[in-house]
């Protein structure tokens, strides 16, 4: 915990490895979860707008608006397949690169303790 | 330990005399008046649907023994209900003994594994309202009830991207944590606190109240006593178990649940085939179904000719008319789900943001499975036990999936039939008392570790021992404020109180979360804004809403009623006896309304739209922003660097759990 003290959270956030880290996650998580919720809000708009396309029955008496429904599961699950495999393959190797980084010292500053610490830090180290 | 068997004892001796007081009969047939309580958003359901206009489309299905009423096998459900409360009650006794400092009792000391959690997740979210409530409202509106299918499943798409991994990497024990990371730390501990204790009551109050009824429909349990059988229930839970028994009851009635979803998916599948194409074509071509819809539904006193009344039960719009009212529900469900104090709270149970991100795709995958399968047979029960025979019993609808298991299980023998039911009443129970443990946790943890040891013992070292005590007792005093306002409930509409839960999740936790933990700008002020922001005007906009009772429109509905007859009248057409009872009931409501208001005194809404969430939700994002650019701040700007490094990467948090 002592480490951490000491860590300068700027140096860190601004080294090579964590911006490269911290935007492609960002482009992940949030270009999916767009892609998530524009989805599923066609459900409702796309069934109070277009009425005809989703009573349209594609087999039998199922029509689009349940299939569309049922799309939503499997996007879902598969997103959560893909940001599961993602995670594991880039985003958990670079955290850990980082993680190193700061283990090494490299973005330690000895001299100059950072400017506030939150107090959450002490608690979850010592208290919890 | 002695103490706990005293109490233990307490509640089941408490319980059982609930049961030992003889049933009343009738009971399930006069309580029609207020069910839709299971499943919040319920009480969108058009209350235009009259009772009188469904009793006389009351056209039993072809060839089947519907059932009129619930009619769970008494010696075997209590049976059941006991071996659940008494494995449950040994899982408490077995978690007491774990659970010894704050880190056992709210987060289960970071050492539930992701396929654990992963259960317990699903598990909060396989509850009575989904599936009861959902089946229920697929049995009676048809495809308009698959978006609370659909909305289970899209919110975790949120949790998994956005929230879940931050959370944990952030907060120890609550949501003031995460945002006070950085702020300052009474102002937003305090105003956090606030909303998730006002949440916390919330839907402890829709679970309990729900659970009155359910016991009441059941077994004809009065309703004060399984509230308060319930809640003590809940409370021993909590004080001895803490979140290890919390966690550990939701694995096993997740597990108990899915073992029901699944039964009752393949009763329904045996009997089409497992052909969904089959299924849909008898339910169109039902003439139960047809009647509901053109009767009840849409309310075509002659049929349009050429019209497909049963296909038109498989197409939107038969519940929610308005898109945008629709699009404020997802909006609600998807947001509001991840700013729930007692969904995020399942994610500090969890070492680290690894088997947090596990944790919640698993969950997705079990709640995606097992609302399909809820879908399947409340359509089931809209076949085969038709929506006026599931009406009639509930109008909530939320009987549908005991009306199927006790149709459909009946015909392969009696005996089962009444073993499944019986199970599947007491899984319904189990899952509410696990639900509401897990919810009173998080209300506790709000004023036990924020408020507590975090504003009024800022400046001192808080021993565990009475970090503890403090939690123990905060536990209690939640249960018991929601044991008394769950009473006081009794009856009330309490469906709107859903809608502002999730609009107030919605529009003031989660723009809060968010944007502290990825915008540089966020500070103190910005927090509370939003917190204030999202929450008033959730509050705010669903008492000026349509889902109010108007009492002038009521009365305006009335006397058009009068008008039409008495015009008949003058014709000199004779009314019928039927009409007659009609005019004067309807002459008797005009009276009773005419000079009537809304709670907030108001002759018609304000706003337009039953869900808060499409105007609410941007309020609550606007104002964090104004106020955060009004009132900067240089340090908690600073700090950003900080979080930022640290909810991406968890830097910190392994250490903490490994001591």
């Amino acid at each position: 915990m002592s480490k951490l003290e000491k860590v300068d959270w700027g140096q860190v956030a601004n080294s090579s490895r964590f911006v490269e880290l911290a935007s492609r996650k960002k482009r992940f998580l949030f270009g999916w979860w767009i892609v998530s919720t524009a989805w599923y809000f066609l459900l409702p708009l796309g069934a109070g707008f277009l009425p005809a396309l989703f009573r349209w029955k594609v087999i039998g008496n199922i029509n689009f608006a349940y299939l569309f429904a049922l799309s939503q599961f499997f996007l879902s699950w598969a997103i959560a397949i893909h940001y599961y495999l993602w995670a594991n393959k880039v985003s958990d190797p670079m955290t850990a690169q980082v993680a190193q980084q700061i283990e090494r010292g490299e973005g330690l500053s000895p001299d100059r303790p950072t400017a506030r610490m939150a107090p959450e830090l002490e608690i979850t180290g010592e208290r919890a | 330990m002695k103490r706990t068997i005293y109490v233990i004892a307490l509640a089941a001796a408490l319980v059982l005399s609930g049961f030992a007081l003889q049933p009343v009969g009738s009971m399930a047939a006069r309580e029609s008046s207020n069910n839709q309580i299971i499943l919040a958003q319920s009480s969108q359901s058009s209350t235009s649907s009259q009772s009188s206009s469904a009793q006389s489309a009351q056209a039993p299905a072809p060839q089947r023994n519907v059932p009129s009423k619930v009619e769970a096998n008494r010696g075997l459900t209590i049976t059941m209900f006991l071996v659940i409360i008494g494995i449950t009650l040994g899982i408490v006794v077995w978690a007491a003994r774990r659970t010894r400092t704050t880190s056992d009792f709210f987060a289960a000391r970071s050492s539930i594994t992701g396929w654990q959690n992963g259960w317990a997740i699903a598990g909060d979210w396989m509850s009575a309202a989904t599936f009861l409530g959902v089946a229920g409202l697929i049995s009676l509106f048809g495809f308009e009830g698959l978006y609370w299918a659909v909305g289970a499943i899209m919110a975790f798409v949120t949790v998994l991207l956005l929230v879940a991994e931050p959370c944990r990497n952030l907060g120890k024990y609550t949501i003031g944590d995460i945002l006070s990371f950085r702020a300052s730390a009474v102002p937003v501990r305090a105003c956090i606190a606030v909303v998730t204790v006002i949440l916390s009551v919330m839907y402890l109050i829709l679970q309990m109240v729900g659970a009155g009824k359910l016991m009441m429909l059941l077994l004809g349990v009065p309703f004060k006593l399984s509230i308060v059988g319930v809640g003590i229930l809940m409370i021993c839970y909590v004080i001895f178990g803490g979140m290890i028994a919390t966690t550990w009851v939701q694995i096993v009635k997740a597990v108990l649940l899915m073992c029901g979803g699944i039964v009752l998916f393949v009763l329904v599948g045996a009997h089409v085939g497992f052909n969904p194409l089959r299924l849909f074509s008898e339910i169109a071509g039902s003439k139960a179904i047809q009647d509901w819809v053109q009767t009840v539904l849409l309310k075509d006193a002659i049929p349009k000719a050429g019209f497909d009344y049963g296909q038109r039960f498989l197409e939107p719009g038969l519940f929610i008319k308005s898109p945008w009212d629709q699009l404020g529900n997802c909006i609600g469900f998807l947001l509001g789900t991840a700013g729930m104090p007692h969904v995020l709270m399942r994610f500090f149970t969890v070492p680290d943001a690894v088997q947090a991100r596990k944790s919640a795709v698993i969950a997705m995958f079990l709640i995606g499975g097992f609302m399909i399968m809820t879908a399947f047979s409340g359509f089931g029960a809209a076949l085969f036990v038709s929506p006026q025979a599931v009406f009639s019993v509930d109008r909530g609808g939320n009987m549908a999936n005991l009306l199927l298991s006790q149709l459909l299980g009946t015909e392969i023998a009696p005996w089962f039939g009444a073993l499944l039911t019986a199970f599947l009443c007491a899984v319904a129970f189990a899952t509410i008392l696990a639900v509401v443990s897990g919810v009173v946790l998080a209300g506790a943890g709000a004023i036990a570790h924020d408020v507590y040891v975090n504003i009024i013992k800022r400046n001192e070292q808080v021993d565990e021992r009475r970090q503890m005590l403090a939690a123990r007792t905060t536990s209690i005093a939640v249960g018991v404020a929601g044991i008394l306002i769950g009473l006081a409930a009794e009856n009330q509409n309490v469906a709107q109180i859903g809608v502002i839960a999730f609009g107030v999740a919605a529009s003031g936790n989660f723009p809060a979360i968010m944007l502290s933990l990825f915008w540089r700008k966020m500070t103190t002020a910005g927090i509370c804004a939003a917190l204030l922001a999202g929450t008033i005007s959730s509050v705010g906009l669903v008492l000026v809403s349509p889902s109010m009772t108007y009492p002038k429109l009521v009365a305006a509905n009335a006397q058009k009623l009068v008008t039409e007859l008495e015009n008949k009248q003058a014709t000199g057409a004779a009314l019928s006896e039927k009409e007659a009872a009609t005019l004067q009931k309807a002459k008797q409501t005009y009276e009773a309304n005419k000079d009537g208001t809304s709670m907030l005194g108001l002759d018609k809404p304000l706003f337009p739209l039953k869900n808060p969430g499409l105007v609410s939700v941007p309020i609550g994002f606007l104002a964090a922003i104004i106020f955060s650019l009004l009132f900067p701040s240089k340090r908690e700007q600073d700090a950003f660097d900080q979080l930022y490094v640290r909810q991406m990467t968890g830097i910190g948090v392994a250490k903490a759990v490994q001591h």
